[in-house]
């Protein structure tokens, strides 16, 4: 019937009265473990490893900025899955979670990038290379900070969706060719590469700082989301009350 | 989406050519637009030359980003414009009430677009060939291959983000940064080829860069018109 | 390399790191305390 409160409501499809959803309780936990886990990894970093031979202690810069980077491409195909599944089912809650994960991964973005400038400084002298790893990144940066400027303009909620998802999705599969770009770029110019290997000795910090920066991945992006779900919730209450007066049923004292 | 039955293939194209020729001749008769692109890119042109300085083996071996950067930077201007017709009234609601697919509005908009900076180009390659001495005759057929080849994919990328960025507050700004980023590939292909031909191709690199960019082209081309839907009808 | 060549830029990193990750996890901190203020408010 018309009048039932409708608890169960979902907030994407506007039936009843609109419940806040509750962040799963999971979502705490890995945070705690992630955080406790990074402290731990770097702590095991900082004290175990022995300096390379060649960086020194540069090599520990390394235990971080590796696993941000992976941890920030993790975040991107978030965003470019999330996308198509915002234009296949047309449910605004992967469009919160594409959005989320855009956040986070600029983030981690910025400071791969951050950390990659701060490692090459001592090790080549420069604090840029043009070499294709961090050329992409940096254009991914630039992708990820574009979308989300243009979910700040975009402010009609369905407009916002639709456009972060084309943006996404084709952003998403321009990343591969700029790195093969730049990677051809770089060759037909004869510079070498640069790479960056990991001695066996130091594997097990960086898995172990991966996992833990996983961990954080999972938990920013899961928050994140959850926050954009109820300022969601509370926006679309109070555009409905605005437009018709409070539910019936709804006590105006109470908890809903 | 339409609900009335599919346009056939000839209808859907002579709708394209009908949006090209529309867009084209609202360009025309604001003659000032072109124009002022044009002195524009001229402009960028001779700035870029006091800014690398006097040496002409300096100016010679930073030509083709040179002119590559002012193809860009001049022809982003035009891609905001060609969906103002549209903005003005209700126009853009009008145009998609009508019955037929979206993309013969795409690649309408597209050609229109893509006929500007080509004939931004046609000044502005001859002018950078005379600023900065290039030697443009030897290898005229293939660098005109890269032009256009470069300049279909700018289009392409130009004229999707603009459906968006020219319906919001800071179109200036947002498409630019949309776009920019995007244009990587490209932009390292062209110049890539541009500076091949330019030095007489010892290597045989510009027909391979040619080659990526026929297939950067293609990829944004069907990217672009596969998405335009999802963005113009918001 | 010597070691105290290398150090400055290692506590950089390590500065960097945690202000961005700490940064961040600040930020979100500060966006839950405000909606769930917004949500006890209206309910």
């Amino acid at each position: 019937m018309a009048t039932t409160l409708d608890r169960s409501a979902d907030p994407a499809t506007g039936s009843g009265l609109l419940r806040i959803p509750h962040e799963p309780s999971w979502v705490r936990l890995v945070g705690i473990v992630g955080v406790l886990a990074f402290v731990g990894a770097q702590a095991v970093g900082v004290l175990t490893s022995p300096p390379d031979r060649d960086m020194g202690d540069l090599q520990k810069i390394m235990y971080v900025h590796v696993p941000a980077a992976w941890n920030a491409f993790i975040a991107f195909l978030v965003v470019a899955l999330a996308s198509i599944g915002v234009l296949v089912t047309n449910d605004e809650r992967a469009d919160l979670l594409a959005a989320a994960a855009a956040e986070v991964g600029a983030t981690l973005t910025a400071l791969t990038l951050m950390l990659g400038s701060i490692w090459g400084r001592p090790t080549w002298g420069v604090w840029w290379t043009w070499d294709a790893r961090l050329t992409s990144t940096a254009v991914l940066l630039v992708i990820f900070v574009g979308y989300l400027t243009l979910r700040e303009y975009a402010e009609e909620p369905e407009r916002r969706m639709r456009w972060s998802a084309a943006v996404g999705i084709i952003g998403a599969l321009n990343v591969p060719i700029v790195y093969m770009s730049v990677r051809w770029w770089r060759t037909l110019h004869q510079i070498q590469s640069s790479p960056a290997t990991v001695d066996p000795h130091y594997v097990i910090g960086l898995r172990a700082n991966a996992i833990a920066i996983l961990l954080l991945l999972v938990f920013f992006i899961a928050r994140r989301y959850h926050l954009s779900r109820i300022e969601n919730a509370l926006a679309q209450r109070a555009e409905r009350r605005a437009l018709f007066g409070p539910e019936i049923g709804e006590d105006r004292h109470a908890g809903a | 989406m339409s609900l009335d039955p599919p346009l056939g293939i000839r209808d859907e194209m002579s709708r394209m050519r009908a949006v090209a020729w529309k867009d084209l001749t609202a360009e025309r008769r604001s003659k000032s637009n072109l124009n002022g692109v044009v002195f524009l890119a001229v402009m960028m042109l001779v700035l870029f030359g006091f800014a690398l300085g006097p040496d002409a083996e300096a100016l010679r071996s930073a030509a083709a980003g040179v002119l590559w950067l002012t193809i860009l930077f001049s022809g982003v201007l035009a891609f905001n414009r060609s969906y103002q017709l549209e903005l003005e009234g209700d126009a853009l609601e009008t145009l998609l009430l009508y019955p037929g697919e979206r993309w013969p509005i795409f690649l309408g908009k597209l050609v229109a677009n893509l006929v500007f900076v080509l004939l931004v180009e046609v000044v502005v390659v001859p002018m950078a060939s005379v600023l900065y001495n290039l030697a443009v005759w030897r290898a005229l057929p293939s660098l005109l291959t890269v032009l256009v080849l470069g300049t279909i994919g700018f289009v392409t990328l130009g004229t999707f983000y603009a459906a968006m960025a020219s319906r919001v507050r800071a179109r200036e700004v947002l498409l630019p940064l949309l776009l920019f980023p995007m244009l990587v590939p490209l932009l390292v292909a062209s110049v890539g080829a541009t500076m091949a031909l330019l030095s007489g191709n010892a290597m045989g690199d510009a027909a391979s860069w040619m080659r990526g960019l026929a297939a950067f082209d293609a990829i944004y081309l069907i990217a672009s018109t596969l998405a335009f839907p999802y963005v113009i009808e918001v | 390399m010597q070691v105290h060549d290398t150090l400055p830029y290692v506590i950089a990193a390590y500065a960097v790191t945690w202000t961005v990750l700490g940064g961040y996890a600040a930020y979100l901190w500060r966006r839950r305390r405000r909606l769930a203020a917004q949500v006890a408010a209206c309910e």
